[in-house]
């Protein structure tokens, strides 16, 4: 999945941190971030491709974009509410 | 929103870690959690105890050795990281066994900050009773 690559309004950079790192970064992020606004967070962590969307549909956010790099993967997510 | 309560009474590392990476898997999903720390856990608990208690119950020499090495080189969040980063995010309250303490000779105030009560099983057995899920470590 990459439809859409935005800028980001902010960056965690989590490639050095297994699960549940990557994800409670971002979560982190979103619940003091403002409504509107663009996280993204990077994840070398094999788990983060099912949970991260699996947690931003169930939080009813919008995952904007998966993007593949070199060894790692930018998840681009919408603070919705 | 549904309610676990996880009761922990090792005080191991693999113990403590997977205590708190079943609370992050609740807590990430919207779901409260009640921790309450028994017997070993207890001291596990002790302000100067935690990421000092490296000591597993691995039957494989190879898992301690890799989750060592993970560990040197920063990659994994140890368990009293992870329950601090959990309280930020969600509703998470930290029980310690009153008797355990007592036996100790630890009152709260020896115990990580977040730690919110020290309290006997009758607590235990109530946040219980309204519970979805009580899981033991």
């Amino acid at each position: 999945m990459s439809i859409e690559v935005v800028q980001a309004d902010k960056v965690m950079d989590a490639r050095n941190a297994f699960c549940p790192g990557p994800l409670m970064e971002l979560i982190k992020s979103i619940k003091k971030g403002e409504v509107g606004k663009v996280y993204e967070v990077w994840s070398k962590d094999a788990g983060s491709i099912k949970d991260i969307p699996k947690w931003v549909a169930k939080a009813s956010h919008e995952m904007i974009s998966i993007i593949e790099e070199n060894g790692y993967t930018r998840f681009q997510v919408r603070k919705m509410r | 929103m549904g309610k676990y309560i996880i009761v922990c009474s090792e005080g191991s590392f693999d113990k403590l870690q997977t205590a708190a990476l079943v609370a992050s898997g609740a807590i990430m999903n919207d779901h409260s959690v009640v921790m309450f720390f028994m017997h070993d856990a207890v001291w596990a608990m002790h302000k100067s105890n935690p990421s000092m208690n490296l000591r597993t119950n691995s039957t494989y020499p190879e898992v301690t050795e890799k989750v060592e090495k993970a560990r040197a080189e920063g990659k994994l969040v140890l368990w009293d990281s992870i329950l601090e980063d959990l309280k930020d995010i969600g509703e998470l309250e930290i029980i310690v066994c009153a008797q355990i303490a007592e036996i100790l000779d630890l009152s709260k105030d020896d115990f990580l900050p977040l730690v919110d009560q020290v309290a006997g099983v009758a607590t235990l057995t109530e946040e219980a009773a309204d519970a979805d899920h009580v899981i033991s470590f």
